[in-house]
Order: structure tokens, then C-alpha cells, then sequence
């Protein structure tokens, strides 16, 4: 579901104000691949797009880009084999492989060829952008066991977090949902992602769990009078932002 | 090419074998008897030439003379030559030329060629031969033609000939005429598999209900081609759901598109228009990945990601998940750890299976309800029970319920794919766990029961004994 907020200047799925990231499109397909560019393009970053693999390789090695997204099957060179051959390469840029194929081992396969992320066609493009998002801006350094985020410490090593001086009684779950959303402030995290990352889940329940789990956390984390740090983003997910 | 077909089928081969293995047999039993009976034969011969000899030895010369010519000739028969020689060898009376070559003068019997007179004898013969010294000097001699063994040889060479033959004649006669039988009904299996390859899949192998071997092989053949049949209708009826379940949700975006392009007069109800349209594409994906999904877990007999898989904890897992939701939507979701048993399967697989379960009967039970997520033995095999206290299935539904790709009726209007009970089918298959669908003990609810195998029944598991461990701690049921 397409939901955009044209007006705000970072709006969801929109890359951090400054230089505007140039990502490399790897898509043979040209209704594809000018839907998505158009919508990156409106969403603030600069797009290449590229039609086949040898061409792609050519390119990866005579510029620099922040971010490329592959499409698994290509004519000629196949989008897995771009990419192992840009990591043989040294080419260290996260890489987002889109495929039609959903099978798990072709999931597998995709991550260990050197992708970063894997989404399956079709895909909403606010699940686009948000992976987009999350790839471009790594999440909060993982060494780091006390996180502070506006009002919020968490204690990665007591397991305790506080709001204030308020400490939050918080079940293990909610404990690591939170802790997701902390590492990545000010981004839109999809209901996907967080079955996948927090849950490990690689399949779509058809009950609106990921909701729940999010109300309570956020019944947990908002006191009555305090600014809400979890906003909802209609049809895509949620960003935990802290209010200025 | 038909009558080569006959000395190539089994049935004539075996015959031909038969028969062969007849004839030797016959042959070297006859062979035993000739050969039994000639040494019996010989035997007798020889003794009664050595006494009969021996009678005449002890006579005078003019009564031995007598009883030569005596023997001779009433006794042609028993005695065929006999002579009395001079010490120095030359024939005094008798029938012989001369003192058969070889034959030593002992009183026992030896094989010798003799030399007779004719016409009294029969020329040159081989024979049984007794040679005595007299006591003044004189050599007598009596021999036997031991050509009668010819005789007894023809009788039996008659008898082989007689029996042996027709043996022979008559088993390949019969490997023939049972080869031809069996060659005419393997045309006709291969006629029928013919028309069968070209499509009339109705065509069955004739059976004769004699249950030999070709009909029992007939019979396994016509219900492996029912179960075919019956798939292929299976399959083809699903394909036909299929298509009216996808068609559905588009047709539904369809319209909205067309009318909503017709209709709306601004911006906002035109966006509120495409946002139910692509609500309705959703749902016809979701259902197109669930059908993808079931023909990757059942085509991929992917097991590479099998491993030692704790039920209980997988069960925690899901009522982690689920426990939220159903709260919200009123119902009490309750967990019970009987046993943790440890199966070898693919951990994440069964996590959707379980969590499969569980969405279907939140989906299902009306608020006030209650889901229970169970583990325990049942029989000795670890159990993962969830039960429902909803509306239930109907009887006749339960069957179609655990088929492949079926969709409930009362699932066809509501959100979702409608597969989830078929996803849960394939990765039971995929584990050779079972899956079983009960009667709630009390109330009306559905009870879904996937029977896992025990760790310790799979051939890649270690060798631990009895796999199961009891849980530590039973988890109350939330409130």
C-alpha cells in the first residue's frame, strides 16, 4: 500500500537530510524498474537504473554508489553472480536483492552470495523504502550495552530500561522489540521486518500481531501526559522518534 | 516376431530349462541301472563259469570231452565256447582255436577275445573266460559270450527312448503353450497401457481373479492407475478452485478500479478507491505465495535444515506471539507442558505449522473463547495438540479439511489466503509426522494433533535412549 506524505520534508522511508544517496538499480524488467526508481527518486535519493548484469559490473567498478539493488534474474549475468563478484571484488556496498522467487533456500542463497537484505516481488514500496532506509543508515553500534535515546536508557546488560526516573516492567518480548526500535531511530520499520528480525519469523501470520505487540509496548513506554516515542505510519509500520 | 517373442518369453525359457534338466536326470539314472545291472550281470557269469569249471576239472578226460561237447550243445546259451588244449596248447576237443590270448590259467573268470570254430561258434567274440590245469597237464577252458549285455542294453535304450523323449517333447510342448498364454496376456497389458499413455486413463488391466502372479500384478497396477486418477481429479479440481478464488478478489478490484475512475470526484476518493483495490490484490497474492509456498515445502523435500527440535519450546514461542492478540480479541490463550519431547525436524518449518494452527483457531473463536497450545506423549510419540472452543468442523468437512489446497467454504469471504491448514498438511508430509483432526471432550471446538516421531526412531539422530525429557514447569494458563 502506497502511502506517501509528500509535504514532509523526512517523511517515512526518506533518506536523512544531507548529501542525497545514490543507489544503483539492477532491474531487467522496465515497468519494474521505472515504478521504483520514480518512487525513490520522489522519496529524495538518486537512482541509476541498469537493465542487464554485465553492464551492472561495469558500473559497480567504475563508480561509487551507496547502495545497490539487484534483481536476482537477469539476462546474461545472473543477479547473484553481480554480486559475488563485486564482494570478490572488495566492493563493500550493502546490497538489497529483489527476487519473484520466495523460496527459502533462494532466500538463503541470496544472503550468502553477499546480499544484505532479500525482498520477494511483489512488494509494497513503502517495504521497499523502509528496507532501503534501514540499509543505508546501520543501525546504533552493537558493542554499546547502555542505549540512550531521549528519555530512554536501556540497560542491555541488567535487562532494565528507563523512562525518566520511571523504570518499565517489560516482558523479554517486548524488551527486544524495543530494543530494535532503538537502534534505529527516526526510521520506518515495517511489520515484516520485525517478524523477521524480532521474531525470526519468515512467514505472514493473517492476524495483525505485530500491532498488538506494539500497543502494549506502547502502553508500557507512554505514561498518561507523555509524548508517544512510537508512531504508526498507516499501511507500512512504525518509527520510534523522539519528540523535539 | 511374434513366434521368436515365444523363445524369449520366461515361461518358455524355463520350460526349455526344465526339460533339459528332465533329460539329464533320465539319462543318468538309466545310465546307473545299465551300468548296475551289467556289473550284476558280469558277476553272475563269472560264477558260474569258475564253478561250472571247476565241477568238469575234477572228471576224467573222456567224461570231460563228453561234458564239453555236452555243454556245448544244450547249453549254447550259458557256455558259448569251451575247449580242452594239450600242455603245450594245441585244441584236443572243443570249439576253440586256440587258447584265448591273455587269459590266465588260475580258475578265475577274465575278459578275453576268444577265437572259435565255426559253425559250432560264433567266431570272434569277447567273453568271460575260466582257464584250469588239469592235474595231467592238459588246459580247460569254458567261456561266455558277454555280448549278451548288448541284449540287456536294448531293452533299456528302448525304455529311454520310450520315456525320455515324450518327457522332453511334451515340457517344451507345455512351455510353448503356457508361454503363448502368457504372451497374449502381456499384449494385452501392453495394449491397454498403450491406450492408457494416450489418455484414457478409465482403461483398466484385465484381471482374471485366478490371483496368479500376472493378476495380482494386474490388480496392484489398476489401483496404482485409481489413485493416479483420483489425484490427477484432485489436482484438476484444485486448479479450477484456484482459479475461482483468485478471480474473485480481482474481479472485486476490478470493479472498484473501473467505477471508482467514473465515480470520484476527487483526489481523496479516488485514493480510498485504490487503497480497497490493492487490499483485494493483496489478498489474491497472499494467495498465489501460500500456493507457492505449499509446492516449495512439498517439491523441495528440503531436510537440510533438519535438526534436534524442542516441541515445547517452539510451543512457547508461538504463545509468546499469539498471547497478545488474543487478548486483545478476547479470548484466553493457554499453554500446557505436559512433556518437552525433542523430534528431529526443521525448527522453523514447525514454527509456522504450530503458528498455522494457532492463527486458524484465533481466526475461528469467537471472543470469550479459549485456544490451548498442548505437548505432551501420546502412546510414547511426541503430541502438539491446539484446540479451539469455536463453531468446530463439521463431520463431513474434516476429511476436505486435511487435503491438499482445500479452502474451507467459510474461509472463501474471509481476509487471508485460506491455506493454512494445507501449508500445516505439507510440512507434517515433509516430516513424516501425522496429522490428525479429533473431536473437542467437551463442547464443540476443533482439535488439530500433529503426532510427531521421537527423536530417537530417525536414523540421522545420535543414539540417546528415550529422547524425552519432562518439563520443569508446567505453565499455568493466563487469566
Amino acid at each position: 500500500m502506497i502511502e506517501q506524505e509528500r509535504d514532509a520534508v523526512a517523511g517515512p522511508g526518506r533518506p536523512a537530510p544531507g548529501r542525497k544517496p545514490n543507489i544503483l538499480l539492477v532491474e531487467d524488467d522496465q515497468t519494474i524498474a521505472d515504478e521504483v526508481r520514480d518512487d525513490l527518486i520522489g522519496r529524495g535519493y538518486v537512482v541509476e537504473h541498469i537493465g542487464d548484469g554485465a553492464a551492472a559490473m561495469r558500473a559497480v567498478q567504475s563508480r561509487h554508489f551507496d547502495l545497490l539493488i539487484v534483481d536476482r534474474l537477469l539476462p546474461g549475468l545472473d543477479g547473484l553472480t553481480v554480486i559475488e563478484r563485486a564482494r570478490a571484488l572488495g566492493i563493500r556496498t550493502p546490497v538489497l536483492v529483489l527476487s519473484a522467487l520466495s523460496a527459502v533456500d533462494d532466500r538463503v542463497r541470496g544472503l550468502k552470495a553477499g546480499g544484505d537484505d532479500y525482498l520477494t516481488k511483489p512488494f509494497a514500496f513503502m517495504e521497499l523504502a523502509a528496507r532501503v532506509e534501514a540499509l543505508l543508515r546501520r543501525p546504533i553500534d552493537m558493542r554499546e550495552t547502555v542505549l540512550r535515546i531521549g528519555p530512554l536508557e536501556m540497560d542491555l546488560i541488567d535487562r532494565t530500561v528507563r523512562r525518566g526516573e520511571r523504570e518499565l516492567d517489560l516482558l523479554p518480548r517486548e524488551f527486544k522489540l524495543l530494543e530494535y526500535l532503538m537502534r534505529r531511530p527516526g526510521q520506518l520499520v515495517t511489520r515484516d521486518m520485525l517478524l523477521e528480525d524480532v521474531w525470526h519469523y519468515r512467514f505472514l501470520p493473517q492476524t495483525n500481531l505485530v500491532d498488538v505487540h506494539i500497543g502494549r509496548l506502547r502502553r508500557k513506554l507512554d505514561a498518561p501526559g507523555e509524548p508517544p516515542l512510537i508512531q504508526s505510519v498507516r499501511g507500512a509500520g512504525f518509527i520510534f522518534r523522539v519528540p523535539d | 516376431m511374434f513366434q521368436t517373442e515365444i523363445f524369449r518369453s520366461t515361461p518358455f525359457r524355463l520350460a526349455a530349462a526344465f526339460a533339459a534338466a528332465i533329460a539329464a536326470v533320465t539319462l543318468l539314472l538309466f545310465a546307473f541301472i545299465y551300468w548296475q545291472t551289467a556289473i550284476f550281470e558280469i558277476a553272475r557269469i563269472d560264477a558260474f563259469l569258475e564253478s561250472e569249471a571247476a565241477v568238469i576239472a575234477n572228471e576224467s578226460e573222456r567224461e570231460i570231452v563228453h561234458s564239453l561237447s555236452h555243454q556245448l550243445a544244450g547249453n549254447l546259451i550259458r557256455v558259448s565256447f569251451a575247449g580242452l588244449f594239450s600242455s603245450d596248447g594245441t585244441p584236443l576237443a572243443g570249439n576253440l582255436r586256440h587258447i584265448p590270448v591273455g587269459l590266465r590259467i588260475d580258475g578265475l573268470a577274465h575278459r578275453v577275445s576268444a577265437d572259435g570254430i565255426e559253425p559250432d561258434a560264433p567266431g570272434f567274440a569277447v567273453v568271460r573266460a575260466v582257464a584250469r590245469r588239469l592235474p595231467d597237464g592238459k588246459v580247460l577252458v569254458i567261456a561266455r559270450d558277454i555280448e549278451v549285455l548288448d541284449e540287456l542294453r536294448a531293452p533299456v535304450l528302448n525304455a529311454l527312448e520310450l520315456g525320455l523323449i515324450p518327457a522332453f517333447v511334451l515340457s517344451l510342448a507345455a512351455g510353448v503353450l503356457l508361454s503363448r498364454r502368457a504372451l497374449a496376456r502381456v499384449k494385452i497389458v501392453h495394449e491397454t497401457i498403450e491406450r492408457i499413455m494416450r489418455g484414457d486413463l478409465h482403461e483398466r488391466l484385465p484381471a482374471r481373479g485366478t490371483r496368479d502372479d500376472l493378476d495380482r500384478l494386474a490388480v496392484s497396477v489398476n489401483r496404482m492407475l485409481d489413485r493416479i486418477e483420483r489425484l490427477l481429479h484432485e489436482v484438476k479440481g484444485v486448479g479450477d478452485n484456484i482459479a475461482h478464488d483468485l478471480r474473485t478478489p480481482l474481479a472485486r478490484a476490478r470493479a472498484k478500479l473501473e467505477r471508482g475512475r467514473n465515480v470520484a470526484t476527487d483526489l481523496p476518493a479516488l485514493r480510498g478507491v485504490v487503497d480497497t483495490a490493492v487490499a483485494d490484490l493483496d489478498q489474491t497474492i497472499s494467495i498465489i505465495t501460500a500456493l507457492l509456498r505449499i509446492g516449495e515445502i512439498e517439491t523441495g523435500r528440503r531436510r537440510s535444515g533438519f535438526g534436534e527440535v524442542n516441541l515445547a519450546d517452539i510451543a512457547r514461542e508461538v504463545y509468546d506471539l499469539y498471547q497478545p492478540a488474543c487478548e486483545e480479541r478476547g479470548l484466553a490463550l493457554r499453554l500446557d507442558i505436559a512433556e518437552a519431547p525433542v523430534v528431529f525436524g526443521d525448527g522453523e518449518l514447525l514454527m509456522e505449522a504450530i503458528a498455522n494452527l494457532v492463527d486458524n483457531a484465533v481466526k475461528f473463536t469467537p471472543a470469550g473463547g479459549r485456544v490451548t497450545v498442548a505437548v505432551g506423549l501420546e502412546d510414547g510419540a511426541p503430541a502438539l495438540r491446539v484446540e479451539d472452543t469455536g463453531p468446530g468442523i463439521p463431520l463431513g468437512e474434516r476429511e476436505d479439511v486435511l487435503r491438499r489446497f482445500y479452502r474451507a467454504e467459510a474461509s472463501r469471504n474471509t481476509a487471508g489466503h485460506g491455506l493454512g491448514l494445507s501449508i500445516v498438511g505439507a510440512i507434517v508430509r515433509l516430516h513424516d509426522f501425522r496429522l490428525t483432526l479429533r473431536d473437542a471432550k467437551d463442547g464443540t471446538g476443533a482439535v488439530f494433533v500433529i503426532l510427531a516421531r521421537p527423536h530417537d526412531e530417525c536414523p540421522s539422530a545420535d543414539k540417546g535412549g528415550a529422547r524425552v525429557r519432562s518439563a520443569d514447569a508446567r505453565q499455568p494458563a493466563p487469566a
